[in-house]
């Protein structure tokens, strides 16, 4: 009797791991070099003098306004003729791909995700599906949907610090939007910010589409107007600001608490190697949720949170919080666009990523989505996201956050050692 | 003629031990498979970088960086401490206030119960921020209260610290450990605690010398599965912890899957550390248990007693009422008041606002949401059910030697983290072969699916505290008269479990209707659900307007339970008409 309980027992465990081993064969095999060098030679090398053909492209998607000069006029009208061309080859594909399209992306407001959803229908004919989901799940799904090669999210924005490793991982394919050429226009942060990244040689280009500017979040009755902090240095030497005054993000783990270090080491850290003790010693309170935190503000049980964005005082206006800027500028918080491998939408996500670089793309995503612009022909809807008035800390490269950002989690466990 | 009539009873009941044998088996085989393969995966996943390594790249590095870190063992002891202090508190209020609706003459026991399982209907995310507006130190609702009436100093009371863990983490498990006791209370006969009165014995001797051992069994089931749901519990020690610097097992594990790259293989290595701690739970609790019998439910009638609690009742009324209005009425009170005005538990002039509601009904995917929403929650609650109610008759009334494996098979989902289990669903239904091009990724079909799996040790538990009760003589009646196994099923066993059914029915239909953690990770923009919504607010900042939606989610679950109680009642007076 034992020994046929065993032998069945045996034998749903051993059924389970033949199974396992079936879809692990199925899946294993690593993704193939990226396969898009044709498509990107056919999406840059498009005849700028082909007209566009499809009605459903109007002339208001046009990227910008003309430019004055005689010779930057005829840059840009070859450059328009160009991406016109592009763009109605990709409408023309995307048509025949299904007009679908499904966007792997953190959470938006829903605004954004509505207006964007009618935009791209009515300006391309593509219907997007948007699947927000937290920076892990992004991760989670798009390496498995790769190695079992069923690719469900045909585009992902994600945050620079796990995008860019799903990229070295030849997760995203290689496609030069035009709308990041073109001429005359200033940006904020250069979206072909990782073009010359030599881990990402032979791998995909992943733009830079969005940019969140990054302040602190004051009570407005708690801290007097003297006091109003002007530099990241203040929090770490002040001494108003000691006893669980300020609240971060729990610094242990990535996040904003972990970039306040990194800033605050690489700002002030020559001049004063002991900055980082300094404001250790300060008491900063640590939350795990930025919705908390910033309500802690907002009610007056701490004075500030370090690394809070426009999205999250907004809803707790007229309380006393309000989102002001150090003078070394705003942490930007970059998103970048990325075509998945393997899509069965490739036309439509080519379109998608032109759309998010192009002028209405960011009107749309500064006017509905609360985010600072990263072409300077679009005027951001709020103050708090001008990015030109307040500047921007430099951009971390990749090297730097695949290296040295991490080294700040085990600085912050010695500093705040875990008991 | 009586040896031909012993010899055919005997045929009778080898061809029936034999089917009954070889459904068990096939009933091992699915379950089995929908739980371990998951679980295979997750182990694969975690040894090559959540499959994102080479091929044939399998690494232990994380296993033995983990279990050499001493971090690691302070944690599991903080964890395992608070879970005990939690499940003590959390079992003793939960039976106290079943017994006090169950058995006794309680004012409005009917309101009490609807209230108590009501609590369960909140989705935990905004009732934590209830409590965190209510009682965070200084600025918080009861401290500014307290100030005005006594000379409070300092911080006042403190929800981020032991003592919020501990009040938050028991509070929210009680309603459905009330839930999961309440049939059982309800099953008792009068007739045992008459025999122990008239044979001298006082009330309060019958409590604790009849009718608390009859209970043993689903009070032991009751104190494992909150034990369990409390060693595994993160959400209130990461929102209440964090800023006392309490760390937990799975804070440990959340910061593994949280930053980039995710370290699966880490969070995975330490979730091995519950499964071992739920199966000698599960095995303690076999030992606890014995072979002893704890069946009320017989072939002799049953009658419910309920003890005439005297002048007493109104005190008894009034403390359970207190219990009410602290888990349930005044966190409640604050989200709902909150939720008409501009920002939740700050007070200010012009204050109240309709725009949260506006908001949350303009919403262009609500109604898809809903819709997604209910039909994976009635799909998911009848099929887990039935399920569960097969995979407790197997563990609890049958002497099939699977029956232990299928026990520990039914556990094991609420072993592992529900936010690292949801990898193992990812990861094993999108490698999963399927053929005819059949594609569950993405689908509700594969979230109600997955949820069946991650609340099988609810359902399950719920029919086998029911059905620990019931007698063998009822189904060994039918079986003599010459019913078939399924037959008698069918006809004795599911009427009396009835009950007990509908009370796992909504347990489970709540369950999937507030599950967040699984669906996430399997959900696609077409199965948009509820509580996938709450979460997108919640992120947008926008908090009133996720205590706008958890209310609706709230609602949803309180109509399937009326409905529910409607049928109850009909489904009763059916099998008592029959």
């Amino acid at each position: 009797m034992k020994a046929k309980f065993k032998l069945q027992v045996s034998a749903v465990i051993l059924s389970i791991l033949a199974l396992t081993v079936a879809a692990c064969a199925k899946g294993t095999p690593a993704p193939s070099s990226p396969a898009a060098t044709t498509t990107t030679k056919a999406a840059t090398s498009s005849s700028p003098t082909t007209a566009p053909t499809s009605k459903t492209t109007p002339a208001t998607t046009a990227p910008s306004a003309k430019p004055s000069t005689t010779a930057a006029q005829t840059e840009w009208d070859k450059w328009k003729a160009s991406y016109d061309a592009e763009i109605a080859k990709l409408v023309d594909g995307a048509k025949k791909e299904g007009g679908k399209l499904t966007v792997y992306l953190p959470q938006e407001d829903q605004a954004y995700f509505d207006e964007t959803v009618k935009y791209m229908k009515k300006n391309y004919g593509v219907d997007v599906e948007f699947v927000a989901l937290r920076s892990s799940d992004v991760q989670a799904k798009v390496a498995a949907e790769q190695t079992a090669g069923k690719v469900i999210g045909d585009y992902v924005q994600g945050g620079s610090s796990y995008a860019r490793r799903l990229n070295e991982k030849g997760y995203f394919d290689h496609y030069l939007p035009p709308a990041a050429q073109e001429p005359g226009v200033k940006w904020l942060v250069d979206p072909l910010l990782d073009k010359n990244e030599a881990k990402f040689a032979g791998k995909g280009l992943t733009p830079v589409v969005a940019m969140s500017i990054l302040g602190v979040a004051v009570n407005t009755q708690l801290v007097p107007a003297e006091k109003m902090p002007k530099s990241y240095k203040d929090f770490a030497i002040d001494p108003f600001w000691k006893g669980k005054k300020i609240v971060i993000t729990d610094p242990r783990t990535d996040g904003q608490g972990q970039q306040t270090l990194y800033y605050l080491d690489k700002l002030f850290g020559r001049e004063d190697p002991q900055i980082l003790q300094k404001f250790a010693a300060q008491e900063p309170v640590f939350q795990q949720d930025n919705t908390i935190a910033s309500r802690g503000v907002a009610t007056g049980l701490y004075m500030a949170m370090i690394g809070s964005r426009l999205a999250w005082v907004q809803p707790l206006q007229p309380a006393p919080i309000k989102l002001i800027f150090m003078k070394e500028g705003g942490n930007s918080s970059i998103a970048l666009g990325c075509i998945v491998k393997g899509t069965t939408h490739p036309n439509a996500a080519k379109l998608f990523l032109n759309f998010q670089l192009s002028k209405d793309g960011q009107r749309l995503y500064t006017e509905f989505g609360g985010r600072t612009p990263i072409r300077a022909d679009v005027k951001p809807a709020a103050d708090e996201n001008n990015a030109s008035k307040w500047g921007v800390l430099p951009q971390r490269s990749y090297d730097d956050e695949s290296t040295v950002l991490p080294k700040y989690l085990d600085i912050a466990k010695q500093l705040w050692p875990i008991k | 003629m009586s040896q031909l009539t012993t010899a055919i009873t005997g045929i009778r009941a080898r061809a029936s031990l034999s089917t009954g044998r070889v459904f068990v088996i096939l009933l091992l085989f699915l379950v089995g498979f929908l739980v371990l393969y998951p679980l295979v995966m997750l182990f694969f996943g975690s040894l090559n970088e959540g499959f994102t390594a080479s091929r044939g790249n399998l690494d232990f590095h994380a296993y033995i960086k983990i279990y050499t870190d001493a971090s690691t063992y302070t944690l599991l002891l903080r964890t395992l401490w608070l879970a005990i202090a939690r499940t003590a508190i959390a079992v003793i209020i939960a039976a106290f206030l079943a017994w006090v609706i169950t058995r006794t003459n309680v004012p409005f026991a009917g309101f009490l119960q609807a209230m108590i399982m009501f609590n369960w209907f909140m989705p935990m995310l905004p009732k934590i921020l209830a409590w965190i507006i209510l009682l965070q130190p200084k600025v918080g609702l009861v401290n500014q209260l307290l100030r005005t009436v006594l000379p409070v100093t300092g911080d006042g009371l403190n929800i981020y610290s032991y003592g919020g863990i501990i009040f938050v983490g028991s509070f929210v498990w009680i309603p459905i450990l009330f839930i999961f006791l309440v049939p059982a209370f309800k099953a008792i006969d009068a007739s045992l605690i008459e025999s122990s009165r008239s044979s001298g014995a006082s009330v309060w001797t019958t409590m604790w010398r009849v009718e608390l051992p009859l209970l043993a069994p689903a009070m032991l089931a009751a104190t494992a599965l909150a034990f369990l749901r409390m060693v595994e519990s993160f959400t209130p020690e990461a929102l209440l912890g964090l800023p006392a610097n309490i760390y937990v097992f799975t804070t440990k594990i959340y910061h593994s899957i949280s930053k980039a790259p995710t370290d699966y293989s880490s969070a995975t290595a330490l979730a091995v550390t519950l499964l071992i701690i739920t199966t000698a739970t599960l095995i303690i609790q076999w030992k606890l248990l014995g072979k002893k019998q704890f069946t009320t439910i017989t072939g002799r009638g049953f009658r419910a007693y309920r003890m005439d609690l005297g002048k007493w009742k109104w005190v008894v009324f009034a403390g359970v009422l207190l219990f009410i209005a602290i888990d349930l009425f005044v966190p409640m009170g604050v989200l709902i008041w909150g939720s008409f005005t501009k920002v939740a538990g700050v007070f200010m002039p012009d204050m109240y606002t309709f725009a949260h509601y506006k908001r949350a009904f303009s919403s262009a995917i609500l109604m898809k949401g809903l819709q997604n929403t209910i039909v994976m929650g009635l799909a998911m609650a009848s099929i887990g059910m039935i399920l569960s109610s097969l995979i407790a008759y197997v563990v609890v009334k049958t002497r099939f030697k699977e029956r232990r494996a299928l026990d520990l098979l039914a556990y094991i989902p609420w072993a592992i983290p529900a936010m690292i289990m949801a990898l193992g669903f990812l990861w094993a239904y999108i490698f999963l072969p399927l053929p005819f091009g059949i594609k569950l990724y993405g689908t509700l079909a594969l979230m109600t699916m997955a949820l069946i799996v991650k609340e099988l040790p609810l359902g399950s538990r719920t029919m086998a505290s029911t059905m620990v009760q019931l007698s063998n003589e009822l189904e060994e009646s039918s079986r003599v008269h010459g019913a078939t196994w399924a037959k008698t099923f069918r006809s004795i066993v599911l009427p009396l479990l009835g009950p007990g059914f509908l009370a796992g029915w909504i347990l489970l239909f709540a369950a999937a209707v507030k599950d967040l953690a699984t669906v996430i990770v399997l959900y696609s923009s077409p199965s948009t659900v509820i509580s996938t919504m709450i979460f997108g607010k919640w992120a947008e900042g926008q908090f009133e307007v996720a205590i706008v939606l958890g209310v609706i989610q709230a609602l949803l679950i309180a109509l399937a339970y009326f409905a529910m109680n409607l049928v109850s009642r009909k489904f009763t007076s059916s099998v008592q008409a029959g």
